[in-house]
Protein backbone atom coordinates (compact mmCIF):
# COMPACT_ATOMS: atom_id res chain seq x y z
CA UNK A 1 0.00 0.00 0.00
CA UNK A 2 1.40 3.44 -0.59
CA UNK A 3 0.11 6.91 0.65
CA UNK A 4 2.21 9.94 -0.53
CA UNK A 5 5.53 9.25 0.66
CA UNK A 6 4.88 6.39 2.80
CA UNK A 7 4.66 2.86 1.80
CA UNK A 8 4.18 -0.44 3.79
CA UNK A 9 6.86 -2.91 2.52
CA UNK A 10 8.66 -5.68 4.44
CA UNK A 11 11.60 -5.43 6.21
CA UNK A 12 14.61 -6.00 4.34
CA UNK A 13 17.14 -8.84 5.93
CA UNK A 14 19.63 -6.93 7.79
CA UNK A 15 17.24 -3.80 7.95
CA UNK A 16 17.06 -1.86 11.16
CA UNK A 17 13.84 -2.69 12.73
CA UNK A 18 13.12 0.70 14.20
CA UNK A 19 9.65 -0.25 15.70
CA UNK A 20 10.85 -1.94 18.73
CA UNK A 21 13.35 0.49 19.71
CA UNK A 22 10.70 3.51 19.62
CA UNK A 23 8.07 1.40 21.74
CA UNK A 24 10.94 0.31 24.11
CA UNK A 25 12.33 3.79 24.67
CA UNK A 26 9.08 5.59 24.50
CA UNK A 27 7.43 3.18 26.76
CA UNK A 28 10.57 2.90 29.42
CA UNK A 29 10.73 6.69 29.14
CA UNK A 30 6.92 7.66 29.76
CA UNK A 31 6.68 4.92 32.06
CA UNK A 32 9.77 5.54 34.12
CA UNK A 33 8.53 9.33 34.73
CA UNK A 34 4.76 7.99 35.43
CA UNK A 35 6.51 6.17 38.42
CA UNK A 36 8.69 9.08 39.31
CA UNK A 37 6.21 12.02 39.44
CA UNK A 38 3.36 9.40 41.35
CA UNK A 39 6.18 8.63 44.04
CA UNK A 40 6.26 12.18 44.62
CA UNK A 41 10.32 12.10 43.98
CA UNK A 42 12.36 15.45 43.11
CA UNK A 43 11.20 16.88 39.44
CA UNK A 44 13.45 19.19 37.85
CA UNK A 45 12.07 22.76 37.27
CA UNK A 46 12.20 25.21 34.59
CA UNK A 47 14.59 27.14 35.46
CA UNK A 48 14.07 29.71 31.93
CA UNK A 49 10.56 30.50 33.38
CA UNK A 50 11.79 30.30 37.04
CA UNK A 51 14.27 33.01 36.67
CA UNK A 52 12.26 35.09 33.44
CA UNK A 53 8.63 34.48 35.02
CA UNK A 54 7.74 33.41 31.42
CA UNK A 55 7.60 30.00 29.83
CA UNK A 56 10.00 28.31 27.66
CA UNK A 57 8.90 26.63 24.35
CA UNK A 58 8.56 23.50 26.51
CA UNK A 59 6.72 24.76 29.67
CA UNK A 60 4.13 22.90 30.28
CA UNK A 61 4.56 19.19 29.03
CA UNK A 62 5.28 17.55 32.19
CA UNK A 63 1.69 19.04 33.66
CA UNK A 64 0.23 18.16 29.71
CA UNK A 65 1.65 14.33 30.04
CA UNK A 66 0.09 13.94 33.59
CA UNK A 67 -3.28 15.37 32.08
CA UNK A 68 -3.08 13.45 29.63
CA UNK A 69 -2.64 10.31 31.85
CA UNK A 70 -5.67 11.10 33.57
CA UNK A 71 -7.94 11.39 30.18
CA UNK A 72 -8.38 14.97 30.19
CA UNK A 73 -7.20 15.80 26.33
CA UNK A 74 -8.93 19.17 26.66
CA UNK A 75 -6.63 20.60 29.56
CA UNK A 76 -3.22 18.89 28.02
CA UNK A 77 -4.10 20.54 24.96
CA UNK A 78 -4.49 24.09 26.67
CA UNK A 79 -1.60 23.46 28.71
CA UNK A 80 1.29 23.19 25.90
CA UNK A 81 -0.90 22.09 22.53
CA UNK A 82 2.22 21.04 20.25
CA UNK A 83 3.21 18.88 23.41
CA UNK A 84 0.29 17.18 23.58
CA UNK A 85 -0.26 16.73 20.06
CA UNK A 86 3.51 15.12 20.24
CA UNK A 87 2.51 12.74 22.93
CA UNK A 88 -0.68 11.77 20.98
CA UNK A 89 1.49 11.26 17.88
CA UNK A 90 3.51 8.87 20.37
CA UNK A 91 0.52 7.06 21.75
CA UNK A 92 -0.17 6.36 17.81
CA UNK A 93 3.09 5.32 16.80
CA UNK A 94 3.31 3.28 19.87
CA UNK A 95 -0.09 1.02 18.97
CA UNK A 96 1.29 0.87 15.30
CA UNK A 97 4.39 -0.31 16.36
CA UNK A 98 2.83 -2.73 18.90
CA UNK A 99 0.57 -3.92 16.02
CA UNK A 100 2.89 -4.50 13.53
CA UNK A 101 5.22 -6.48 16.21
CA UNK A 102 2.03 -8.65 16.87
CA UNK A 103 0.43 -9.59 14.06
CA UNK A 104 3.99 -9.13 11.87
CA UNK A 105 2.61 -6.75 9.34
CA UNK A 106 4.76 -4.79 6.60
CA UNK A 107 6.46 -1.71 8.54
CA UNK A 108 5.40 2.20 7.40
CA UNK A 109 8.61 3.57 6.00
CA UNK A 110 9.05 7.17 4.11
CA UNK A 111 10.44 7.14 0.57
CA UNK A 112 12.96 9.75 -0.73
CA UNK A 113 11.32 13.24 -0.25
CA UNK A 114 11.61 16.19 -3.06
CA UNK A 115 13.85 18.81 -1.51
CA UNK A 116 11.21 21.45 -2.59
CA UNK A 117 9.17 19.77 0.32
CA UNK A 118 11.97 19.11 2.62
CA UNK A 119 12.06 23.06 2.62
CA UNK A 120 8.60 23.61 2.82
CA UNK A 121 8.56 20.78 6.12
CA UNK A 122 11.58 22.81 7.99
CA UNK A 123 9.89 25.95 7.40
CA UNK A 124 6.10 24.64 8.89
CA UNK A 125 8.36 22.99 11.73
CA UNK A 126 9.78 26.25 12.60
CA UNK A 127 6.73 28.00 12.45
CA UNK A 128 5.07 25.24 14.83
CA UNK A 129 7.24 25.76 17.67
CA UNK A 130 7.51 29.64 17.63
CA UNK A 131 3.62 29.54 17.19
CA UNK A 132 3.10 26.98 20.30
CA UNK A 133 5.92 29.42 22.13
CA UNK A 134 3.59 32.42 21.28
CA UNK A 135 0.70 30.75 22.53
CA UNK A 136 2.68 29.58 25.55
CA UNK A 137 3.71 33.18 26.26
CA UNK A 138 0.18 34.70 25.62
CA UNK A 139 -1.71 31.89 28.07
CA UNK A 140 0.61 30.37 30.69
CA UNK A 141 2.25 33.79 32.23
CA UNK B 1 6.43 2.53 -9.53
CA UNK B 2 9.34 3.30 -6.90
CA UNK B 3 12.03 0.35 -6.18
CA UNK B 4 13.61 0.31 -2.96
CA UNK B 5 17.36 -0.52 -2.64
CA UNK B 6 19.38 -1.98 0.08
CA UNK B 7 22.57 -3.15 0.90
CA UNK B 8 23.48 -5.25 4.05
CA UNK B 9 20.64 -4.25 6.17
CA UNK B 10 21.17 -0.22 4.60
CA UNK B 11 18.71 1.63 2.74
CA UNK B 12 19.89 3.36 -0.17
CA UNK B 13 16.88 5.21 -1.16
CA UNK B 14 13.87 4.93 -4.04
CA UNK B 15 15.03 5.05 -7.46
CA UNK B 16 13.03 4.67 -10.77
CA UNK B 17 13.85 1.49 -12.62
CA UNK B 18 15.59 3.68 -15.30
CA UNK B 19 17.70 4.87 -12.51
CA UNK B 20 18.65 1.33 -10.96
CA UNK B 21 19.67 0.54 -14.24
CA UNK B 22 21.57 3.70 -14.59
CA UNK B 23 23.29 2.72 -11.27
CA UNK B 24 24.06 -0.60 -12.38
CA UNK B 25 25.68 0.84 -15.63
CA UNK B 26 27.45 3.25 -13.45
CA UNK B 27 28.97 0.83 -10.66
CA UNK B 28 26.54 2.63 -7.98
CA UNK B 29 24.99 -0.22 -7.25
CA UNK B 30 25.98 -4.01 -7.69
CA UNK B 31 23.83 -7.38 -8.70
CA UNK B 32 23.93 -8.36 -4.80
CA UNK B 33 22.25 -5.71 -3.55
CA UNK B 34 18.57 -6.01 -3.01
CA UNK B 35 15.45 -4.37 -4.35
CA UNK B 36 11.82 -4.46 -3.79
CA UNK B 37 8.67 -2.40 -4.71
CA UNK B 38 5.18 -2.78 -4.53
CA UNK B 39 3.00 -5.67 -5.21
CA UNK B 40 6.29 -8.08 -4.43
CA UNK B 41 6.16 -10.60 -1.08
CA UNK B 42 9.96 -10.01 0.04
CA UNK B 43 13.22 -8.50 -1.29
CA UNK B 44 14.93 -10.08 -4.10
CA UNK B 45 18.88 -8.92 -5.60
CA UNK B 46 19.43 -6.53 -8.42
CA UNK B 47 20.18 -9.77 -10.44
CA UNK B 48 16.90 -11.76 -9.88
CA UNK B 49 14.73 -8.30 -10.50
CA UNK B 50 12.64 -8.27 -13.22
CA UNK B 51 13.32 -5.46 -15.69
CA UNK B 52 17.04 -5.26 -14.70
CA UNK B 53 19.93 -6.22 -16.79
CA UNK B 54 23.21 -6.80 -15.49
CA UNK B 55 26.00 -5.41 -17.00
CA UNK B 56 28.36 -7.96 -18.12
CA UNK B 57 31.71 -7.16 -16.66
CA UNK B 58 30.63 -6.05 -12.71
CA UNK B 59 32.25 -2.83 -11.72
CA UNK B 60 32.99 -2.75 -8.04
CA UNK B 61 30.67 -0.04 -6.01
CA UNK B 62 31.51 3.52 -6.25
CA UNK B 63 31.19 3.98 -2.84
CA UNK B 64 30.36 1.47 -0.22
CA UNK B 65 28.22 1.96 2.60
CA UNK B 66 29.65 -0.40 5.32
CA UNK B 67 31.88 -0.58 6.55
CA UNK B 68 32.37 3.07 6.11
CA UNK B 69 36.47 3.57 4.43
CA UNK B 70 38.79 5.33 6.61
CA UNK B 71 39.65 9.10 5.55
CA UNK B 72 42.92 10.18 4.06
CA UNK B 73 43.61 11.75 7.40
CA UNK B 74 43.04 8.88 9.32
CA UNK B 75 46.24 6.67 7.62
CA UNK B 76 49.38 7.51 9.39
CA UNK B 77 52.45 6.30 7.77
CA UNK B 78 53.81 3.17 10.04
CA UNK B 79 50.69 3.18 12.18
CA UNK B 80 48.32 0.11 11.21
CA UNK B 81 44.77 0.57 12.18
CA UNK B 82 41.55 -1.76 12.13
CA UNK B 83 38.84 -1.01 9.85
CA UNK B 84 36.19 -0.73 12.12
CA UNK B 85 36.12 1.58 14.98
CA UNK B 86 35.42 2.30 18.36
CA UNK B 87 37.15 -1.06 19.64
CA UNK B 88 33.60 -1.79 21.48
CA UNK B 89 32.43 -2.45 17.62
CA UNK B 90 35.00 -5.25 17.80
CA UNK B 91 34.08 -6.68 20.92
CA UNK B 92 34.10 -10.25 20.45
CA UNK B 93 38.18 -10.37 19.23
CA UNK B 94 39.29 -7.91 21.54
CA UNK B 95 37.04 -8.31 24.60
CA UNK B 96 34.86 -6.42 26.28
CA UNK B 97 36.86 -4.51 29.41
CA UNK B 98 40.00 -3.66 26.94
CA UNK B 99 37.42 -2.70 24.25
CA UNK B 100 35.53 -0.37 26.92
CA UNK B 101 38.97 1.12 28.05
CA UNK B 102 40.16 1.76 24.35
CA UNK B 103 36.67 2.87 22.92
CA UNK B 104 36.81 5.83 25.96
CA UNK B 105 40.23 6.49 24.64
CA UNK B 106 40.19 6.75 21.65
CA UNK B 107 36.79 8.61 21.19
CA UNK B 108 37.92 11.13 23.63
CA UNK B 109 41.64 11.77 22.27
CA UNK B 110 41.30 10.48 18.64
CA UNK B 111 37.36 11.36 17.66
CA UNK B 112 38.72 12.34 13.84
CA UNK B 113 40.23 8.72 13.31
CA UNK B 114 37.73 6.88 15.37
CA UNK B 115 34.74 8.49 14.16
CA UNK B 116 34.76 7.92 10.22
CA UNK B 117 35.61 4.23 11.06
CA UNK B 118 32.31 3.41 13.17
CA UNK B 119 30.11 1.00 11.81
CA UNK B 120 26.70 2.51 10.78
CA UNK B 121 24.83 -0.18 9.94
CA UNK B 122 21.73 0.68 11.97
CA UNK B 123 22.25 -1.77 15.44
CA UNK B 124 21.05 -0.04 18.25
CA UNK B 125 22.59 -2.76 20.82
CA UNK B 126 26.17 -1.83 20.59
CA UNK B 127 26.30 1.82 21.86
CA UNK B 128 23.62 0.96 23.80
CA UNK B 129 25.27 -1.06 26.01
CA UNK B 130 28.20 0.81 26.36
CA UNK B 131 26.42 3.94 27.33
CA UNK B 132 24.87 1.54 29.94
CA UNK B 133 28.20 0.09 30.89
CA UNK B 134 30.10 3.60 31.17
CA UNK B 135 27.40 5.14 33.33
CA UNK B 136 27.20 2.28 35.76
CA UNK B 137 31.31 2.20 36.22
CA UNK B 138 31.26 5.93 36.58
CA UNK B 139 28.24 5.97 39.04
CA UNK B 140 29.85 3.32 41.05
CA UNK B 141 32.96 4.83 41.05
CA UNK B 142 31.50 8.46 41.71
CA UNK B 143 29.13 6.63 44.49
CA UNK B 144 32.43 5.19 46.35
CA UNK B 145 34.54 8.38 46.23
CA UNK B 146 31.59 10.61 47.47
CA UNK B 147 30.53 8.09 50.10
CA UNK B 148 34.57 8.20 51.45
CA UNK B 149 34.32 12.40 50.72
CA UNK B 150 30.90 11.89 53.39
CA UNK B 151 32.38 9.45 55.53
CA UNK B 152 35.34 12.45 56.51
CA UNK B 153 32.16 14.88 57.65
CA UNK B 154 30.52 12.38 59.53
CA UNK B 155 30.67 13.73 62.83
CA UNK B 156 28.78 16.99 61.01
CA UNK B 157 25.78 14.44 59.94
CA UNK B 158 26.07 12.69 63.78
CA UNK B 159 25.32 16.20 65.14
CA UNK B 160 22.50 17.23 62.57
CA UNK B 161 20.77 14.24 63.81
CA UNK B 162 21.21 14.51 67.23
CA UNK B 163 20.10 18.37 66.96
CA UNK B 164 16.92 17.89 64.78
CA UNK B 165 14.06 16.53 66.24
CA UNK B 166 12.23 15.91 63.10
CA UNK B 167 14.97 13.58 61.29
CA UNK B 168 14.62 11.14 64.38
CA UNK B 169 11.02 11.09 64.63
CA UNK B 170 11.02 9.58 60.77
CA UNK B 171 9.31 6.31 60.79
CA UNK B 172 11.80 5.18 58.21
CA UNK B 173 12.25 1.09 57.83
CA UNK B 174 15.69 0.16 56.93
CA UNK B 175 14.60 -3.12 55.49
CA UNK B 176 12.96 -0.76 52.70
CA UNK B 177 16.55 1.15 51.89
CA UNK B 178 17.36 -2.78 49.80
CA UNK B 179 13.82 -1.74 47.76
CA UNK B 180 14.14 1.76 47.26
CA UNK B 181 18.10 1.72 46.22
CA UNK B 182 17.71 -0.78 42.95
CA UNK B 183 14.07 0.45 42.48
CA UNK B 184 15.55 3.72 41.60
CA UNK B 185 18.56 2.64 39.87
CA UNK B 186 16.57 0.96 37.22
CA UNK B 187 14.04 3.88 37.32
CA UNK B 188 16.88 6.27 36.56
CA UNK B 189 18.39 4.00 33.91
CA UNK B 190 14.86 3.52 32.18
CA UNK B 191 14.85 7.25 32.17
CA UNK B 192 18.28 7.91 31.46
CA UNK B 193 17.74 5.78 28.43
CA UNK B 194 14.59 7.19 27.18
CA UNK B 195 16.44 10.99 27.92
CA UNK B 196 19.35 9.53 25.65
CA UNK B 197 16.85 8.57 22.88
CA UNK B 198 15.37 11.68 22.87
CA UNK B 199 18.19 13.99 22.66
CA UNK B 200 19.55 12.10 20.02
CA UNK B 201 16.63 12.62 18.26
CA UNK B 202 16.41 16.47 18.75
CA UNK B 203 20.33 17.04 17.69
CA UNK B 204 19.35 14.62 14.62
CA UNK B 205 16.54 16.95 13.88
CA UNK B 206 18.36 20.07 13.87
CA UNK B 207 20.92 18.54 11.82
CA UNK B 208 18.25 17.62 9.23
CA UNK B 209 16.99 21.22 9.25
CA UNK B 210 20.43 21.83 8.15
CA UNK B 211 20.46 19.52 5.44
CA UNK B 212 23.38 17.98 7.72
CA UNK B 213 21.80 14.49 7.92
CA UNK B 214 23.12 12.27 5.07
CA UNK B 215 23.13 9.39 7.18
CA UNK B 216 19.74 8.18 9.56
CA UNK B 217 18.86 8.73 12.94
CA UNK B 218 21.07 5.71 14.01
CA UNK B 219 24.02 7.58 12.96
CA UNK B 220 23.08 9.94 15.28
CA UNK B 221 22.49 8.29 17.95
CA UNK B 222 26.15 5.97 17.90
CA UNK B 223 27.69 9.37 17.88
CA UNK B 224 26.10 10.72 21.38
CA UNK B 225 26.31 7.03 22.64
CA UNK B 226 30.06 6.80 22.15
CA UNK B 227 30.57 10.63 22.98
CA UNK B 228 29.71 10.48 26.54
CA UNK B 229 32.90 8.89 27.35
CA UNK B 230 33.75 12.34 28.51
CA UNK B 231 31.72 11.26 31.42
CA UNK B 232 35.03 9.96 33.27
CA UNK B 233 36.24 13.26 33.98
CA UNK B 234 33.55 13.19 36.68
CA UNK B 235 35.96 10.93 38.46
CA UNK B 236 38.39 13.57 38.79
CA UNK B 237 36.66 14.81 42.36
CA UNK B 238 35.82 18.79 41.94
CA UNK B 239 36.98 19.82 38.80
CA UNK B 240 36.89 17.16 36.85
CA UNK B 241 33.11 18.16 35.69
CA UNK B 242 34.47 21.20 34.32
CA UNK B 243 36.20 18.51 31.79
CA UNK B 244 33.26 16.81 30.58
CA UNK B 245 31.21 19.55 28.75
CA UNK B 246 33.82 20.94 26.57
CA UNK B 247 35.28 16.98 25.51
CA UNK B 248 31.72 16.32 24.88
CA UNK B 249 30.87 18.54 22.76
CA UNK B 250 34.47 18.14 20.85
CA UNK B 251 33.71 14.93 20.43
CA UNK B 252 30.16 14.77 19.19
CA UNK B 253 30.96 17.55 16.93
CA UNK B 254 33.97 15.81 15.15
CA UNK B 255 31.83 12.77 14.90
CA UNK B 256 28.90 14.04 13.37
CA UNK B 257 30.49 16.00 10.92
CA UNK B 258 32.78 12.75 9.87
CA UNK B 259 30.02 10.40 10.18
CA UNK B 260 27.32 11.91 8.27
CA UNK B 261 29.86 13.58 5.89
CA UNK B 262 28.94 16.91 6.52
CA UNK B 263 30.29 20.76 7.77
CA UNK B 264 31.78 21.28 10.47
CA UNK B 265 29.48 24.17 11.58
CA UNK B 266 26.58 22.35 10.43
CA UNK B 267 27.50 19.75 13.48
CA UNK B 268 28.43 22.17 15.89
CA UNK B 269 25.02 24.05 15.76
CA UNK B 270 23.18 20.61 15.61
CA UNK B 271 24.82 20.38 19.03
CA UNK B 272 24.83 23.51 20.69
CA UNK B 273 21.36 24.84 19.27
CA UNK B 274 19.11 23.48 21.55
CA UNK B 275 21.45 24.73 23.91
CA UNK B 276 22.51 28.04 23.06
CA UNK B 277 18.78 28.77 21.68
CA UNK B 278 17.80 29.00 25.87
CA UNK B 279 20.83 31.17 26.08
CA UNK B 280 20.15 33.43 23.25
CA UNK B 281 16.24 33.50 24.25
CA UNK B 282 17.14 34.84 27.97
CA UNK B 283 19.61 37.06 26.63
CA UNK B 284 17.14 38.85 24.34
CA UNK B 285 13.89 38.90 26.96
CA UNK B 286 16.73 40.44 29.63
CA UNK B 287 17.92 42.97 26.69
CA UNK B 288 14.11 43.64 26.25
CA UNK B 289 13.41 44.30 29.93
CA UNK B 290 16.42 46.18 30.48
CA UNK B 291 15.50 48.36 26.63
CA UNK B 292 12.02 48.75 28.66
CA UNK B 293 13.62 49.90 31.59
CA UNK B 294 15.48 52.40 29.66
CA UNK B 295 13.24 54.08 27.80
CA UNK B 296 10.52 54.44 30.95
CA UNK B 297 13.39 55.73 32.71
CA UNK B 298 14.18 57.88 29.81
CA UNK B 299 10.16 59.41 29.47
CA UNK B 300 10.25 59.99 33.20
Amino acid sequence: MKLGWVTTRPLAPGETDFEPWFLFASATFGIGCLVWLTLKLPWPVCWFRHSLGVPCPTCGATRSALALAHGNIGLAFHTNPLMCLAYLGVLVFDLYALAVLVFRMKRLRLERIPLQVQRVLRVIVVSVVIGNWIYLLCYLR
Amino acid sequence: MKIWINRAGQNLGTYTIEEVQRGLDQGQFVAADLAWQEGMESWKPLSEFPGVRIPAAPIEPAAPVYPTPPPSDAIVPGVSRPDVAPAWERRPEVKVFPAFFMTIRDVLFEPHLTFPRMPVDGRFMPPTTFLLMLQFTVGLISFIIWTALQMVQLPYYTQAWERSEELRNINFPVWSLAILIPGAFILGVAIWLGFNFLMAGIHHLVLMLLGGANKGYNATYRVICYSYSAQVFNLIPICGGIAVIPFYFVASIIGLSKVHGTEGWKAAVAMLAPYVLCCLMIGGLYAGVFAMIFSHSQQS
